[in-house]
């Protein structure tokens, strides 16, 4: 392990560990999730070990593997990333066993079903000339598209929500046998879970619509399911939108309470973003949705999870140290640079060991 | 090989493409083969760790990744833990590594092919305050019995028949490497391995065709390049890794080094990767400097061959010296990509060249590592 000698002794707040259950990270930096759509059939392969692989090398406590489908009617493209059959558990395990064996992080995959947001196309295809849809069986709590130009969605029926836990469960219990020490569960963005939730996306008069204690019984009722079947010293986090960004839509109060039901039903942690249940976008600034996670971490008194716009290791160590969020979770970033984390030390000087092979990397010079 | 003339363009001169026989490389900037000591089962099969690091650093916009050091034999290895390319599973696991990178992005991949000579047997970098065990050690061999160092162990003088299996491994992993789909190959006739050990006069102290005369002292290195060159497909290039001086009043000197290349390029070697020193356990000197371009420069232009330069390459700055100034026509930066992946990809963002990012990654353009500074 090569040393910096000039290295501060204190460790910046950003690199403490923090643990969840029986898992411990070695610091507070998360790679979000993040849609690769690089998998056939919902197969990843070797794209997903050096795209994990290489961020978990870069020092990452924790890295998220992308929105899995618990159905294949569940994926935003037909390029997904899936859980929901066995052939996907083994290459999954590739990916988990490359981390486990190579990293000091962790890696967590994120369970999800796109709902009316299914069979949208590859991210990078949409407005060219490739064929975008195919076919899905989309669904949703009612038959609203997500945007005007959106497909309009089916209502799911009453035997396709019995049969939901039954599918997040299996998917779980995928994700257990593949390794995974951490599980996201997908209750954001406007995929399924997140419009049962949202009162813009859910108009039912039955058991499942109409008060916030509704629209949470179908995500509370997987959840449980979920929970049953992940092991019980291995945490689950929940991702939700925790504003919608557009009038009748949640407010931060709505996220509050949504965040208090899944304490109660025994998250570990909320992962908090927001919007996306339309097409309206939001604000997207530096840090936009840190005041959602601080103000979720204080009134549920829960662990969270801070996302969007967080660049670099100030923000970061201010997010920690001010108690706004236990976790800072870096899509962008970890787009932009694998070894973020590494980098962020260097920068802070703060002595981050390097795996053995790449020990000369440590005395890198990269400034002249 | 007018490096003038990138100038009139808008594209930094790291960023200007080069091409040597049919492969053509996005630009000048090269990862160095560096060990990585982390073959599986401790008989040199590459595994996902080589896809990873290999892979991401392709992603990360070099135009050409190097495998490290490849051994052509078991008894090649520097140590245990060393990749080889000895055997069919070899090929068949690089084969995975050669086809991501060119599945997945615009790099090309070379393999630097070796023999460890009396460098070989040592235990792994990060274990060497463990010996290897008796049952874990070979048979040296070198040029004469003369030791690497005063702690080393005493190679075996190699006869005919030693040298005539040299030359066939190196061609068999040749073979392999065009199989496994390699763009390039490298024989690392360089820091006092196997082949650079016959060519320095401080390790080489034979009396037959093999020793004596600069000529002589390259002769198997000249009959490995041949024999490679062979069997290596006509558009696919072939380098050399050499150390260019010895850094040692005995050693080969910058003039030697000289009429190395100049032998390799008569024979017919395309490019010509300079390096020096490390062929006793005498260190070279280190110093934060492009101490090693000079060697490549001269080469470059007394022997009239394209040359890759190696050594402290640390930004794109010095990149675009080197090429805009005909230094080498490639850079090689080992350390650099170690601390960073995306090196490349970080250097064009600080030069403003526009790099395409992958599809999977649109939104790492509209990262802003440096907020203070940019916004």
């Amino acid at each position: 392990m090569a040393t910096n000698p000039a290295a501060k002794t204190e460790i910046p707040p950003m690199f403490t560990p923090y643990k969840l259950r029986g898992v411990e990270m070695i610091n507070r930096v998360v790679m979000s999730p993040l849609c690769m759509y690089s998998a056939e059939d919902g197969v990843v392969g070797d794209w997903h070990v050096v795209h994990l692989g290489s961020r978990a090398m870069g020092g990452a406590g924790l890295v998220i593997a992308e929105m899995s489908a618990v159905h294949p009617d569940g994926r935003i493209s037909i390029r997904d990333a899936g859980i929901w059959d066995d052939k996907h558990t083994e290459p999954w395990k590739r990916v988990v066993d490359f981390v486990h064996e190579n990293t000091d992080s962790k890696i967590g995959i994120q369970l999800g079903h796109a709902g009316r947001k299914a069979d949208t196309g590859l991210s990078w295809q949409r407005g060219t000339d490739a064929q975008m849809e195919y076919g899905f069986d989309i669904v949703a709590p009612t038959a609203i598209p997500v945007s005007e130009r959106a497909r309009t969605p089916r209502v799911i029926t009453d035997e396709e929500i019995v049969a939901l836990p039954g599918l997040y469960k299996r998917a779980t219990e995928r994700a257990e046998e593949a390794g995974f020490d951490v599980l996201n569960f997908h209750c954001a963005h406007g995929y399924l879970m997140s419009s049962f939730i949202s009162p813009l996306s859910n108009h039912r008069n039955d058991e499942l619509g109409g008060p916030l204690e509704n629209r949470m019984r179908l995500p509370l009722k997987i959840f449980a399911e979920v929970r049953k079947a992940w092991p019980e010293d291995r945490p689950i986090v929940v991702r939700i939108s925790a504003v919608d960004w557009e009038e009748s839509g949640h407010e931060i109060e709505d996220a509050v309470e949504i965040a208090k039901m899944f304490k109660a039903a025994g998250a570990d942690a909320m992962d908090v973003s927001s919007g996306m249940v339309t097409n309206k976008r939001p604000p997207d600034t530096t840090m936009f949705q840190v005041p959602f996670a601080e103000r979720i971490r204080a009134d549920a008194d829960m662990a969270t999870m801070a996302v969007g716009n967080i660049e670099t290791g100030e923000q970061m160590n201010d997010i920690i140290s001010n108690g706004r969020a236990d976790f800072c979770v870096v899509g962008r970033g970890h787009m932009y640079d694998p070894y973020l984390t590494r980098h962020i030390a260097r920068e802070i000087g703060y002595d981050y060991p390097w795996p053995n092979e790449y020990g000369r990397g440590g005395g890198f010079r990269s400034k002249l | 090989m007018s490096p003038e003339s990138d100038a009139a363009t808008e594209t930094p001169p790291m960023f200007t493409p080069f091409k040597l026989r049919e492969m053509t490389l996005r630009n000048r900037v090269v990862m160095s083969p560096m060990c990585m000591y982390s073959a599986d089962d401790l008989d040199g099969t590459p595994t996902d760790f080589h896809i990873v690091h290999l892979g991401s650093r392709a992603m990360g916009g070099a135009g050409l990744v190097f495998t490290e050091m490849t051994q052509i034999s078991r008894e090649a290895r520097i140590s245990p833990g060393d990749a080889g390319m000895y055997e069919d599973r070899h090929m068949e696991a690089w084969k995975k590594v050669v086809d991501f990178v060119h599945t997945r992005t615009d790099a090309k991949i070379g393999m630097q092919i070796g023999h460890a000579g009396r460098k070989a047997c040592e235990p792994i970098a990060w274990k060497r305050h463990t010996p290897l065990t008796d049952d874990e050690k070979w048979e040296i061999v070198g040029p004469s019995a003369i030791k690497f160092g005063p702690d080393s162990e005493m190679p075996k003088e190699m006869n005919q028949s030693d040298i005539a299996k040299v030359v066939d491994d190196f061609v068999s992993a040749a073979k392999r490497a065009d199989q496994a789909g390699f763009d390039i190959i490298e024989i690392h006739a360089g820091h006092g391995y196997l082949l650079s050990s016959f060519m320095s006069p401080l390790s080489n102290q034979r009396t037959d065709a093999y020793g004596g005369s600069l000529e002589n002292r390259m002769k198997l290195s000249l009959e490995v390049y041949h024999a490679v060159r062979a069997v290596w497909p006509d558009e696919k290039p072939i380098s050399a890794r050499i150390s260019a001086i010895d850094w040692n009043d005995d050693g080969n000197q910058i003039e030697d080094g000289v009429e190395i290349a100049k032998m390799f390029k008569a024979a017919g070697l395309d490019i010509i990767d300079v390096s020096s020193g490390n062929v006793t356990s005498e260190r070279r000197p280190v110093t934060p400097g492009l101490f090693q371009t000079p060697f490549s420069e001269q080469i470059r232009r007394e022997a009239d061959m394209s040359t890759m330069t190696v050594g402290n390459l640390a930004v794109a700055e010095q990149i675009n010296g080197v090429i805009a100034e005909g230094r080498a026509d490639l850079c090689c930066v080992g350390k650099g990509h170690l601390f960073d992946p995306y090196f490349v990809r970080h250097a064009a963002r600080e030069l403003g060249y526009d790099l395409k990012w992958p599809n999977q990654y649109p939104a790492a353009g509209a990262f802003n590592p440096n907020p203070e500074i940019m916004r």
